[in-house]
């Protein structure tokens, strides 16, 4: 168990290292000088020299990616000349509120999922299950930022229901005392409901529009696997106990029912959390997806390389918790 | 084989004497392709204590009237008439509820495959425990938990208090086997209905865990009926037969006498074809000619006419079907559902 641990902490360490590698060369091979678009079209061949020096562009690439990956590791980001800041500051500013949203996003899809892939397979209602199947094909086919700006549209301009773009908790209420960083978070901890009941409240468009297609996919997934367990013996032998329906699908046909869910599961929730460029637009949601495609179209560098290191980091922290969970919840893998 | 437990011999049987009642039932499965009766109007009774085969050959509604019994056919399938009478009472007018106090108490299921019959993901002893748990409010999960160890005990798992934290996949086929029989006995139920248990196991395994059902069932008292295509589990194990044939009960008679002597032609064409290794040196095994009637396209006269030796194409075999007779004296009597029954019978005395 212990050496299983150990090599998968390994394994995660390499796949970062390589991730920043792969961040490191691509923005280096695409045309283009970093340094020039600094200083602008207009400087000196000089000014241009100074500039790339101070940027550590006239070093070997070996020297330059060492450089960058010690300073990431001291929490040197580098620095966005696009916005004038350094990088750490700039992902502070904006990761929680992605991750936020990207949380919510997935809890949606996945609780949506579960519930309405019950709803389909329990009793085995034709009706009901014909309507969550068109449900799934709906979710999977409307693009996020579309469905984001009809859920604005009816929600919010029409029935005015939910709050519109722009904020993540309204101005007359106090924010609570930064500790997660996550707004929703410090609500609870500071125990202020009002607070948390209001940034849900604005979260809650945004986090259907973006959970709607992975909520698409995984309920698609969940039926089959929910309809390929009831039809195990195991269950008829569960029900010849005198166990109930309900209690039959929640104690067994669920769980069994999760375990071939549990890695698509992990790649949404990664997924999620690194953030969306279009809902974020369409929601003015101050997320990193559309720092990071800003700064793509400016040659930010530092902010991509950052942003592929920590998309990597989520992704394989994400992967590792599917990994314990699939030891929690299958026996036949534990071992 | 000898048994002091009441058997088909004799005395006229009082009706508290019976513990399961199946009248005129009938279980059709709805499909695209048409409906399927794979039980067709059957009636038959168990009694305390009896230990009742059933064959027949695949898709001959076997498994289907197991199901019925316990009232968990699944859609596309459903009962569509008859009672099911178990103790008296009628499982076919109890809601879930009802149907679920008696489901595991009074009766329970051993499946056919103990690969899949047991959910992967739940201990042994969890699963022991929740039919105990389930039939005894009130009770502490400690005492369910040595319950479970005594059952596991009882059906000759080594270590059985230890082998409670195991999972499934870490027990073998046979001691998956003996845990769904535990699992099957947990409540002492007066009737179990057992689907092939033994079909998945090798034949040493086989005899194993079926000497731990008999011996267990024999001394709680509880009624079995054994749905088996195995003649060979049939003769060892039960004291009555009965031989199902696309979806009907085609004769219903004492092991002992079926053996002797078979009354319906498919009974004897089944036994025939049981290999006899001292006969049949190089010679050809004996196989029933042709297949079983499609369920959704039966022929209009009797359903094994188009296999059938013995008729050989007469005109009221083909155009009508047979009503069940009771042939011979009574104290060998037996149900046989052929138009040639007491002429075979009277030929071979």
């Amino acid at each position: 168990m212990m050496q299983a641990v150990v090599s998968r902490l390994f394994g995660s360490l390499v796949a970062v290292f390589g991730a920043s590698i792969i961040a490191f060369l691509f923005l280096r091979v695409l045309p283009g000088n970093p340094a020039r678009l600094v200083v602008g079209p207009l400087a000196s061949e000089e000014a241009l020299q100074a500039q790339m020096e101070r940027m550590g562009l006239h070093l070997s690439l070996p020297d330059q990616y060492w450089r960058y990956i010690t300073g990431f590791l001291q929490g040197d980001w580098g620095f966005s000349y696009g916005a004038g800041q350094p990088v750490l500051v700039q992902f502070a500013n904006r990761l929680p509120a992605s991750i936020e949203l990207g949380f919510y996003a997935f809890l949606f899809a996945f609780l949506a999922a579960v519930v309405l892939g019950l709803a389909a397979t329990y009793r085995r209602r034709p009706a009901v299950d014909a309507a969550v199947r068109a449900l799934s094909v709906f979710g999977m086919g409307m693009p996020p930022f579309w469905l984001a700006l009809i859920l604005l549209v009816v929600f919010h301009e029409a029935l005015g229901i939910f709050p519109g773009p722009g904020l993540q908790l309204s101005r007359s209420i106090e924010p609570p005392p930064v500790v997660t960083g996550f707004i929703t978070f410090d609500a609870l901890i500071a125990g202020d409901l009002t607070a948390f009941a209001d940034a849900i409240h604005y979260l809650f468009l945004p986090a259907v529009a973006l959970g709607m297609l992975p909520f698409g996919y995984l309920v698609r997934l969940l039926r089959a696997n929910l309809l390929d367990v009831t039809n195990e013996p195991f269950i008829l032998v569960v029900r010849s106990k005198g166990i109930g329906l309900w209690k039959t699908f929640s104690r067994h046909a669920l769980p069994n029912a999760f375990i071939p869910t549990l890695t698509a599961s992990g790649m949404i929730f990664a997924q999620l959390l690194g953030g969306s460029v279009l809902v974020e637009k369409v929601f003015n949601w101050p997320g990193i997806g559309s720092l990071v495609v800003d700064s793509i179209l400016r040659k930010d560098f530092a902010v991509v390389q950052a942003f592929i290191i920590v998309s990597a980091v989520i992704y394989v922290f994400v992967n590792a918790i599917v990994d314990v969970l699939y030891g929690i919840i299958d026996p036949r893998i534990r071992n | 084989m000898n048994r002091s437990r009441p058997t088909s011999s004799g005395q006229p049987s009082a009706e508290t004497d019976i513990v399961l009642s199946v009248k005129n039932l009938r279980t059709e499965f709805h499909t695209s392709e048409g409906i399927f009766p794979a039980v067709r109007n059957v009636d038959f009774n168990v009694r305390r204590g009896m230990q009742l085969g059933i064959v027949g050959e695949s898709g001959s509604g076997k498994s289907a009237l197991a199901l019925s019994i316990l009232g968990l056919v699944r859609p596309p399938g459903r009962i569509v008439s008859g009672e099911v009478l178990l103790n008296g009472r009628d499982l076919r007018s109890m809601d879930e509820k009802s149907l679920s106090r008696v489901r595991g108490k009074e009766m329970s299921l051993i499946f056919q495959d103990p690969m899949t019959a047991l959910d992967p993901v739940k201990t042994i002893g969890t699963q022991i425990m929740e039919g105990i748990l389930h039939h005894n409010r009130g009770l502490a999960r400690s005492d369910a938990r040595k319950r479970a160890a005594q059952l596991l005990d009882d059906v000759e798992v080594p270590q059985a208090a230890q082998r409670l934290e195991s999972y499934p996949h870490q027990f073998s086929g046979g001691m998956r086997q003996r845990v769904m029989i535990a699992i099957a006995i947990a409540n002492e139920p007066d009737l179990i209905v057992a689907d092939e248990p033994t079909t998945a196991l090798d034949v040493t395994t086989q005899a194993q865990v079926l000497d731990v059902f008999e011996r267990l069932v024999q001394s709680t008292g509880t009624a079995v009926i054994l749905i088996t295509h195995n003649l060979g589990i049939v003769a060892e194990f039960c004291d009555e037969v009965q031989v199902m044939y696309a979806g009907r009960i085609v004769e219903s008679a004492s092991t002992k006498e079926i053996f002797r002597l078979p009354g319906h032609p498919y009974t004897e064409s089944l036994l025939k074809s049981v290999p006899r290794p001292e006969e049949a040196q190089r010679g050809k095994l004996f196989s029933v000619a042709g297949f079983p009637p499609s369920l959704a396209h039966l022929p209009r006269g009797c359903s094994f006419e188009p296999r059938c030796f013995a008729g050989k194409g007469l005109a009221l075999c083909r155009s009508e079907r047979p009503s069940p007779s009771w042939t011979g004296p009574n104290e060998n009597g037996r149900l046989v559902e052929c138009h040639l029954a007491s002429q075979r019978l009277e030929d071979d005395r």
